[in-house]
């Protein structure tokens, strides 16, 4: 009965059982010995004796019964039903501090306790996914019994919380529209659109929100799993919910346009602003993800995050990551599969030798696995997986109905209902993959634990690579070790530290008697330290004896670091035309070209690469290794070693710009320099002139021009000296302009559409190259600036060149003209400056009106600095100054973003102005233009070139700027201010 | 009744707006059919129609339970051969079933063919007939003629087909060979209840290539015109009373 010292209610009841039944044996004895004592025993007392016994039988039984009952309604009752629904109760309601059943002296309690106390070590610090949940807790305002539908503003007032409920990673929200025109949504349509949502999206907690002009619906989803799968689900649903209309003129079907935005890509407070910018794609189906810059300023998750077990699990994975056989994983695996309580887990990698998938470990406890250990897989499997997976090398899927359906087929066939595959990448190529899978169950994993689980995949993923990379490199090595002693060639391999041979082919053994192990100079060569010319030492070119025959030392890596393989090539050509050390044309070789050109009498240039830092790289013994990756990488350059640190190229330019526009292109991509610094000495020569002029001229300048910077452009007969990197050439110009004032403004007129007015004028910055009389891109040079922090400068001293403008032709002439602007470029570094006084000087000076001098600052710029425009903009508007959005093609802002920020008008760039006459740009064009109407924003257009889009661009108020080509060209000051009297002068005389 | 069967709901969109009088039956507990009229004509409308499995099973029902006299599939196609474009009309002369073979059951079995019936299964001549002479009306001739190989399996890729192209036999009688997903089963029904069919598709892509939401938005422009095309033909055939072969 007792076991361990403790009770088991099994044998507790068995017991009391036992003794009751003796109890009401011995009953019923006695009752037998009353009634037959009644009829044969007539003596009255011996018969009260009996019926006391009797009595007090019944008495004790009764008593025992009523005392067991107790007790076990106590133990039952009390001790474990009470706490067993407690913690049951609070397990429903995600809870995990669960209650213990008091009672210790019952073994099966005991039990009980234990899996308890399992649960809350298991549970803890996990917020399980709330699926049945609902919105209970918001008390959300139906709009029919049924609680299908919700009010736009319901939905969206309350979209915060809605998120924050449902705790999920990716959320979405979509906007199903309908292009109505003056028509809207009737009940019975609005009923089958919701079906067909239910029957083709089918997540829970799903909520629709009926548009407040009935023109569409609101859909948010909270939970979904993969990005592409809610795509396809869309553009499935696409074809099920288009409505038809009778209209005058007939029947007509209106396809939906469903755009969409994703929380956390977009923040809470956007995701209206970001549906609309979707919204303007006016596509079918268009999804909007704001740029990342948007998204780093803010947490991506306003809810707790509890990562513990993530982290437990990482500690316990990334002790064992050094592991070389695929089996050590499987603890790992295990570790995982018995925690998410998955089925099925396992590795399939990449053969290199039976060119294939194959399933490397297959764990599945209870059932087959999907993919039987050493199987091969089809590669199509993998394919589409590495198709479809998430940026992070994963594809979640927490059911069947949640999978892409290019992979359900694989997924039916595997018997695979949901779970998690991580895809193993090296350098771009697919090394295999791991995967989680439950074989017919949903998987109700909350965002955090999905994240742990991604993060375990990748550790395990890295670990895996880690041992796959190495295992396949001794596998090589070994096979071309193998290779090499068979191979019909004299090669061996060397330790790069200390000249040991590690291999050599079995050539080498007939005509010498080589030991492995022993140095390469010793056995090969007969030395006592290493050879001179060794080509480990500074690549240089080795020539060796074996034989009779001279051979050539060339070395190759392998693919050890520390090793190099050396061939022995029979030698074929003359050293002196290439270079000992780095195997490039040699100065001879040069000079014979050169000679040949002059023969010729060919004009031409040759530029010599100083190298500038070239003691820094012999001091480690790399200089000619650097010269060799050099001159590899730009293979299309046929390079000479002028000498050790100098490279030569011969070169047909004459030309100056031609030759500065080629250094220009090189320095482009000075990645491919390999640390080396060049200064390049351009010698341009006739054909009648001396080599050996050209190279004593060559030999003065070479060591004076050490001194120059780095990327220096030197034309030793003209002494003309410039930088060849276009950036730096192009700030050193833009720079030098304005600070000596070598910059001249041209005037860009922009037009009232309606009359055709000069309402304002655009200021342009013009540069002229002093080199080569040309003008300066300038729109490059102030991007140059800007990362240079100069572009501040600019604007500033464009202002006062304004000022000195005011003062020339006076304020008044503006005035009277009917010119109510200035434009000037600008962007967010004018505002970190002084700007505050120079504008109150100039207005306070001038008495110009407000709004006279205005900024243009483009889209991105603003997108980019909204706290600074928001802060600014006030003091901007005490200031007089107007703000305008430049390039304006609303995919960054909205229009009521844009009058928050205080800009009062935004100018559509050339760029949508040239396409107008396409559908999707006429209708984007349209929205903007309608929404700024609402917002009070005043629009302009930008570039228009010809009549046509000139017309194009009406709308009943006409109440817009235009500019272009087809109106005026930027113009030089003077031209512009006659155009400027002609055009609006004239007109008001005319009125008058 | 003459019953109108498509797949998805886009497909009936037409036909359901046209219905007077419409009231939902449920049937095989999973399916409903609308049934209204169209001028002085009952029909039928049903969707989620997917498969041959189904819309054979459907239609052998729904023949039990109710007189049909005509059945028009209705939907989307895709182009194996041939010189439609997307977006254009076909007209279904013969039907074949394209996922079966019993070819070694017996020798004299054809690829496609289930043993004891036609290879290829005819659209009614009569309903050919006026069905063209209907859509010549809305779309003056812009449509053309063909034959429907019906699939269960969703054929996306191109290598699957590749030897109906150049099946000489198939090429011998029509130009045009489209691929659809339900029309072989309701032909089969049809056949063995004698009841006439014929199936009006609107090209949507090509086998093999990636359909687009245009390539799907190109169709329902057509579902239009298309829809008023096969209202006429639902009149002519009422007014014609082409019931039976």
């Amino acid at each position: 009965m007792k076991k361990n010292n403790l009770v088991s209610i099994k044998s507790f009841i068995k017991e009391k059982i036992i003794i009751l039944s003796f109890l009401f044996l011995a009953l019923i004895v006695s009752a037998i010995f009353c009634v037959a004592a009644s009829y044969l025993v007539s003596n009255k007392i011996a018969l009260i004796v009996f019926y006391l016994v009797l009595f007090a039988l019944i008495f004790i039984l009764l008593t025992f019964i009523i005392a067991n009952s107790i007790s076990l309604y106590k133990v039952c009752y009390d001790d474990a039903y009470k706490v067993i629904l407690d913690n049951l109760t609070k397990f429903a309601k995600f809870g995990n501090d669960l209650n213990y059943i008091n009672n210790k002296d019952v073994v099966e309690f005991n039990e009980i306790n234990k899996v308890f106390k399992s649960i809350s070590k298991n549970y803890n610090g996990v917020s399980l996914i709330n699926k049945k949940s609902g919105y209970s807790s918001l008390n959300l305002s139906f709009l029919d019994e049924q609680k299908r539908f919700i009010s736009e503003d319901e939905l969206l007032n309350n979209i915060e919380k809605i998120i924050l409920v449902n705790e999920c990673f990716k959320n979405a929200l979509i906007e199903i529209n309908y292009e109505l025109e003056d028509e809207k949504l009737v009940e019975a349509e609005i009923t089958n659109i919701e079906k067909y949502i239910n029957r083709r999206l089918g997540y829970e907690n799903m909520l629709i929100a009926i548009k407040n002009d009935r023109t569409g619906l609101y859909l948010y989803i909270p939970c979904f799993d993969s990005l592409s799968q809610l795509q396809e689900e869309l553009a499935t649903l696409v074809k099920d919910i288009s409505l038809i209309k009778r209209l005058v003129n007939g029947r007509k079907i209106y396809s939906p346009y469903i755009s969409f935005v994703i929380y956390p890509y977009s923040e809470i407070n956007s995701l209206k602003d970001d549906l609309k910018l979707a919204k303007e794609k006016h596509e079918h189906l268009s999804l909007y993800i704001p740029p990342f810059k948007a998204r780093e300023k803010q947490h991506l998750l306003l809810s707790p995050m509890n990562l513990n077990i993530a982290s437990l699990i990482k500690e316990d994975i990334a002790s064992k990551v050094d592991k070389k056989d695929f089996h050590e994983f499987d603890e790992d695996l295990s570790f995982i599969v018995n925690y998410y309580d998955f089925s099925c887990a396992g590795i399939i990698l990449y053969d290199y030798d039976k060119k294939g998938f194959f399933a490397k470990t297959s764990l599945c406890p209870n059932s087959n696995p999907p993919f039987r250990l050493n199987a091969r897989i089809n590669k199509n499997f993998i394919a589409i997986i590495d198709e479809i997976k998430d940026k992070d090398n994963t594809y979640y899927f927490s059911s069947r109905k949640h999978v892409n359906n290019i992979l359900a087929r694989f997924l039916d066939e595997y018997h695979l209902y949901s779970g998690l595959f991580y895809v193993i990448k090296d350098n771009g190529k697919t090394l295999g993959l791991i995967y989680f899978a439950n074989k017919s169950k949903e998987l109700g994993l909350d965002s955090y634990l999905v994240n742990s689980l991604i993060t375990c995949s990748v550790l395990i993923g890295d670990a895996i690579k880690q041992s796959y990379l190495s295992s396949l490199t001794a596998l090589f090595e070994r096979r071309f070790s193998s290779l090499l002693s068979f191979s019909n060639l004299y090669s061996y391999v060397v330790d790069k530290n200390d000249y040991k041979l590690l291999a050599t082919s079995s050539l080498f053994s007939s005509v010498k008697d080589v030991k492995i192990g022993e140095h390469c100079y010793k056995e090969i060569y007969g030395l006592d330290k290493p050879c001179v010319d060794c080509p480990l030492l500074l690549n240089k070119h080795k020539l060796s004896k074996i034989g009779d025959a001279t051979y050539d030392n060339v070395t190759y890596p392998t693919l050890n670091d520390n090793d190099a393989l050396i061939f022995l090539k029979p030698s074929t050509y003359s050293l002196s035309n290439f270079d000992d050390n780095t195997l490039l044309p040699s100065f001879y070789c040069f000079v014979n070209d050169v000679k040949k050109n002059l023969s010729l009498n060919t004009n031409g240039s040759i530029i010599l690469f100083k190298i500038k830092n070239y003691l820094s790289f012999v001091e480690n013994n790399i200089i000619f290794d650097k010269i060799v990756q050099f001159a590899k990488a730009h293979e299309q350059y046929y390079f000479y070693q002028y000498d050790e640190s100098t490279l030569a190229l011969s070169s047909s330019l004459k030309d100056e710009n031609a030759i500065i526009d080629k250094l220009e292109k090189l320095v482009e991509n000075e990645a491919d320099f390999f640390g080396l610094e060049f200064i390049y000495l351009v010698k341009q020569y006739k054909g009648d002139e001396e080599i050996s002029e050209i190279i004593k001229s060559l030999k003065n300048k070479l060591d004076e021009c050490i001194s120059l910077p780095k990327n220096e452009i030197y034309f030793i007969d003209t002494d003309y000296k410039r930088s060849a990197s276009k950036e730096g050439y192009l700030y050193e110009s833009i720079v030098d302009a304005m600070e000596n004032n070598n910059f001249h403004l041209e005037y860009q007129m922009v037009l009232n559409n309606s009359d055709r007015l000069i309402a304002s004028m655009e200021l342009l910055l013009r540069i002229i190259d002093k080199n080569t009389s040309l003008p300066l891109d300038v729109y490059n040079a102030i991007k140059i600036a800007k990362k240079y922090h100069y572009s501040g400068k600019i604007t500033k001293i464009i202002i006062d060149y304004v000022d000195s403008l005011l003062n020339k032709y006076g304020y008044t002439f503006f005035m009277t003209s009917n010119l109510d602007k200035l434009r000037i470029n600008t962007d967010e570094q004018y505002f970190e400056t002084d700007y505050e006084n120079q504008l109150k000087a100039i207005k306070e000076k001038h008495g110009l009106k407000d709004g006279f001098i205005a900024f243009e600052v483009d889209e991105e710029t603003v997108f980019n600095n909204k706290d600074l425009f928001a802060k600014n903009a006030e003091k901007l508007h005490s200031l007089g100054v107007s703000m305008i959005v430049d390039s304006y093609k609303g995919e960054l802002l909205t229009i009521q973003e844009i009058k928050q920020l205080g800009f009062e008008e935004v100018k559509i760039p050339r760029s949508l102005v040239n396409y107008i006459f396409d559908e999707n740009v006429m209708n984007k064009i349209a929205s903007i233009w309608k929404d700024a109407n609402k917002y009070g924003i005043k629009i302009s257009f930008v570039g228009i070139a010809t009549r046509q889009i000139s017309e194009a661009i009406h709308m009943d108020d006409n109440d817009c700027f235009v500019q272009g080509n087809y109106f005026f060209n930027p113009m030089e000051e003077k031209i512009a201010f006659d155009a400027l009297k002609e055009r609006n002068l004239k007109e008001k005389e005319k009125d008058i | 009744m003459i019953l109108v069967v498509g797949s998805n709901h886009d497909d009936i969109l037409f036909f359901e707006s046209s219905l007077k009088d419409a009231h939902e039956e449920s049937f095989l507990g999973r399916y409903h059919i609308l049934i209204g009229s169209i001028g002085s004509t009952e029909v039928g409308v049903i969707q989620d129609v997917y498969t041959s499995f189904v819309s054979s099973t459907i239609l052998m029902h729904l023949a039990n339970k109710y007189v049909i006299s005509s059945v028009i599939n209705v939907g989307r196609a895709s182009l194996i051969k041939g010189t439609l474009n997307i977006g254009d009309v076909l007209i279904s002369e013969q039907t074949m079933f394209l996922d079966v073979d019993q070819i070694s059951r017996d020798n004299n079995v054809l690829l496609g063919q289930i043993p004891s019936f036609p290879r290829l299964f005819s659209s009614s001549f009569e309903m050919i007939n006026t069905a063209s002479k209907s859509l010549d009306v809305v779309f003056d001739g812009h449509y053309d003629k063909g034959l429907i190989l019906s699939s269960s399996f969703f054929r996306q890729n191109k290598e699957d087909i590749k030897n109906l192209e150049d099946d000489s036999y198939l090429s011998s009688l029509t130009n045009n060979i489209v691929l659809d997903g339900e029309y072989a089963g309701l032909a089969l029904s049809s056949y063995l209840l004698d009841i006439p069919c014929i199936s009006i598709k609107v090209i949507e892509a090509r086998v093999g290539e990636y359909t687009s939401l245009n390539n799907y938005l190109s169709v329902l422009d057509k579902y239009t015109s298309l829809g008023k095309a096969i209202i006429y033909f639902i009149a002519e055939i009422s007014r014609t009373d082409v019931k039976r072969m």
